[in-house]
C-alpha cells in the first residue's frame, strides 16, 4: 500500500503490512482469527490519524500490537526507523513505551482507586526519573494538572471515585504527558463520557496536538469526532484498512462501497428519517453483499487523489 | 407527512400522558428528586424522543411509566394516564396485564437480557403462556412470524442466544416487545452499543413496523443527531426537568433552552452541510 506522504512531515511510526491472528478454543474447536490483514499505515509528528470501523474490526489490535501487548505475526513497525520488535532488554522496550503511550475509553477503570490523583501522577515521574525529589514532584504535578484544565489545589489530593468522568480522563491525559509519551494512542477516549463533556476533551487533546506537537492515533466509531479531530482517516473493516487519506475528502467522497454505507449510515439531523430511508434503502439492501465483498483480501488499491486512496477486492 | 398525521390526532385520545410526574429517591436523611414535575403527551403512531446527560432521570420516567420502579425510588406526585387509564392506582394484577401488552420495554443492553440457557422459541413461550395461554406449538408458530418481521429467518427458533450477533439478538428483543401489539413501546437507548449500520438497519424497521401497526414510541438517547432523524417530537431534559419539548425539527433549527443549545454545539458535525450550518449559528450568536 502506497501512503500519502507530504515531504515535509515527519514520519514517527511506519507500519508495514502487519498482520495479527489470534488463535482461539481448544481441540476440536480450534479456530484462527484474523485480527489484522496487510494493515499499513504512518503516524507523523504533530498530526492526528482516525482509525474508524465497527466493533470487532480491528482496531484496538492496532493499538496493543503498537505498544507490544501482543507481538504481530507478520510485517514490520518501525520506531523513527528503528523495528520495534527488536526492542528486546527491559531497558530498550521501557524507554519505547515512554514514548508511545495509551488513553483507554474507560476512565472509570483505568485509575486505581485506592490512590490519589497525585499518586497517579507523581508515580510516573519518579520511575522515568523525570523528578527527583517530593517538592519537584509536587510542582510538576500541579503543572500537568494545569496542562488538563484541572485545579491543581483541589484535584492532587482526590481519589478517582471523588471525580467526575470527564475529569478522570483528563487525569488519564495528564498521566500519559507526565511519562513524556510523544505519541498517544487514544482508545475511543470520548465514548463513554456525556456528550457536552466530549469536546471539551476532544479540545484538550486538540490542543496537546497543536501546541506540543504531539502524535495521536485516534480510534473511533465515531465519524463526527474523527472529522474534527483528525487530519487523516483509515476506515478499516475485518481486520483491513479499506480507504484512508485526509479526512474531508474521505468523508465527503467517499469511494469504497463499506465507506459508503457506513456513512449513508451515520446519523444526520437535516435529514429526516422517511427521507433516509429512501435515500439509503439501497445501500442497506446490499449491505449484506458489501459486508461480503469487503472481507475478501485486498488485491489492489486505487488512488483517487494525492491524498485519498481506496482498495479493491476480487 | 409527520405534521399533517399529528393534526389529525390532536382530537383523538393521547397513548400516553404523564402529568406533573414527580419521582423522589430516599437517601439517608433526605430526598433527591430525579423527576421534577415533568408532563408530556405522546399521541397515536408518535415517536417521542427523550434527551440529556446521564443521571438526568430519562430512565427512570420510563421504567415510572411500566411501574417498575424499585425502593428506595418512588413515584411522589403526578398522574400517568395509558389511553386514559391510571396506572398509579391500578391495583398489581391490571398493571401484571398491562405491562407488555400495552407497554413493552427495550432496554440498553436488552440484547443481554434474553437467557442464555434458553432456545429464542422458550423465550417467547412465556410470554404468550401468561398473556395469552398458548400453547408451545401456537407460540412457536406466532413467535415465527415475529422473527420474520424484524428480519430474521424463522428456521433459527431452535437457536440459543449465543447464536446470534449482537444486531439480531437486539432485533429479538424487539420481536418480543411487539409480540403482543403494545400500544407503547418503550425504548432506552436501544442502539447504543451497535455500530451505526447495524443502528440505521434496526432503527428502519422499527420505522416501517410502526406505519403498519400504528404503535406509539418513546425512544431515549443521548445522541441527538440520531434522535432528531428518528423522532416526531422531542423532550430536552436537564437535572431532572423537562426543560424544553418541541417538533424535531424546531429543536434543531430553533432551540430554545440554553441547555439544547449547548447540547446542540458540543456536537461536532459530520458531514460539510452540517460544518456550514454550525459555523454560521456560532458566528450569529457571537454577533448576537
Amino acid at each position: 500500500m502506497t501512503l500519502l506522504n507530504p515531504p515535509s512531515s515527519d514520519i514517527l511510526v511506519t507500519v508495514k503490512n502487519m498482520t495479527k491472528t489470534f488463535n482461539t478454543g481448544k481441540g476440536l474447536h480450534k479456530r484462527q482469527v484474523h485480527a489484522l490483514r496487510n494493515v499499513s499505515f504512518e503516524l507523523k509528528k504533530g498530526r492526528a490519524l482516525a482509525l474508524v470501523g465497527e466493533s470487532g474490526s480491528g482496531k484496538s489490535t492496532v493499538a496493543r500490537l503498537l505498544t507490544r501487548m501482543h507481538l504481530h505475526n507478520s510485517g514490520e513497525v518501525l520506531y523513527r526507523g528503528q523495528d520495534i520488535n527488536e526492542f528486546n532488554t527491559h531497558r530498550e522496550l521501557a524507554q519505547y513505551r515512554k514514548n508511545i503511550q495509551m488513553i483507554f475509553q474507560d476512565p472509570y477503570g483505568s485509575l486505581n482507586p485506592a490512590h490519589t490523583i497525585y499518586h497517579h501522577l507523581a508515580r510516573p515521574l519518579f520511575t522515568h526519573g523525570h523528578v527527583k525529589t517530593k517538592i519537584q514532584a509536587i510542582e510538576k504535578v500541579n503543572d500537568l494538572l494545569r496542562l488538563v484544565e484541572l485545579d491543581p489545589e483541589a484535584t492532587a489530593s482526590k481519589y478517582p471515585h471523588q471525580l467526575s468522568g470527564g475529569q478522570r480522563q483528563r487525569v488519564s491525559i495528564a498521566r500519559t504527558v507526565a511519562i513524556g509519551a510523544e505519541i498517544i494512542l487514544a482508545d475511543e477516549p470520548t465514548s463513554m463520557l456525556d456528550v457536552s463533556i466530549r469536546l471539551d476533551i476532544l479540545k484538550l487533546l486538540n490542543k496537546m496536538k497543536n501546541e506540543q506537537d504531539m502524535t495521536f492515533l485516534y480510534i473511533t466509531h465515531d465519524i463526527a469526532t474523527a472529522r474534527y479531530f483528525a487530519e487523516d482517516i483509515a476506515i478499516m473493516y475485518q481486520g483491513q484498512i479499506v480507504e484512508w487519506g485526509n479526512t474531508s475528502s474521505v468523508i465527503d467522497n467517499p469511494q469504497h462501497p463499506y465507506t459508503q454505507l457506513l456513512l449513508s449510515a451515520v446519523p444526520n439531523p437535516h435529514i429526516s428519517f422517511t427521507e433516509a430511508a429512501i435515500e439509503g434503502s439501497e445501500l442497506l439492501e446490499q449491505a449484506n453483499t458489501i459486508r461480503e465483498k469487503s472481507m475478501a483480501p485486498i488485491v489492489e488499491t486505487v488512488e483517487y487523489n494525492s491524498q485519498h486512496f481506496y482498495a479493491q477486492h476480487d | 407527512m409527520t405534521t399533517s398525521q399529528s393534526l389529525s390526532q390532536a382530537t383523538e385520545q393521547p397513548t400516553l400522558v404523564i402529568k406533573n410526574l414527580c419521582v423522589d429517591y430516599l437517601l439517608d436523611e433526605s430526598e433527591f428528586r430525579a423527576v421534577d414535575n415533568v408532563s408530556f403527551n405522546i399521541n397515536k403512531g408518535e415517536i417521542f424522543g427523550l434527551a440529556g446527560e446521564s443521571g438526568c432521570g430519562k430512565s427512570t420516567i420510563a421504567f415510572a411509566i411500566s411501574q417498575l420502579l424499585r425502593p428506595p425510588a418512588y413515584i411522589s406526585g403526578g398522574e400517568i394516564l395509558l389511553n386514559g387509564d391510571n396506572t398509579l392506582t391500578m391495583d398489581k394484577k391490571t398493571i401484571a396485564k398491562t405491562r407488555w401488552s400495552k407497554v413493552s420495554m427495550v432496554f440498553q443492553s436488552a440484547m443481554n437480557s434474553l437467557n442464555p440457557v434458553l432456545t429464542i422459541e422458550e423465550q417467547f413461550r412465556d410470554m404468550f403462556y401468561r398473556h395469552k395461554g398458548y400453547d408451545e406449538t401456537e407460540s412457536a408458530k406466532r413467535a415465527g412470524q415475529l422473527l420474520e418481521l424484524v428480519g430474521i429467518n424463522p428456521n433459527r427458533l431452535k437457536d440459543y442466544p449465543h447464536q446470534f450477533s449482537g444486531g439480531m439478538r437486539q432485533r429479538i428483543v424487539i420481536a418480543i416487545g411487539l409480540a403482543l401489539n403494545p400500544d407503547l413501546l418503550i425504548m432506552d437507548e436501544p442502539t447504543t452499543a451497535l455500530d451505526v449500520v447495524v443502528q440505521r438497519e434496526i432503527l428502519l424497521q422499527i420505522h416501517a413496523l410502526r406505519k403498519e401497526f400504528g404503535f406509539s414510541v418513546l425512544f431515549i438517547t443521548h445522541d441527538l443527531s440520531l434522535m432528531t432523524q428518528l423522532c416526531d417530537r422531542i423532550g430536552v431534559m436537564l437535572k431532572g426537568e423537562l426543560v424544553e419539548v418541541g417538533k424535531a425539527k424546531d429543536i434543531l433549527h430553533r432551540p430554545q433552552h440554553p441547555y439544547t443549545q449547548k447540547l446542540w454545539q458540543s456536537i461536532p458535525a459530520a458531514f460539510e452541510q452540517n460544518i456550514a450550518e454550525q459555523r454560521a449559528t456560532n458566528t450569529r450568536e457571537v454577533f448576537a
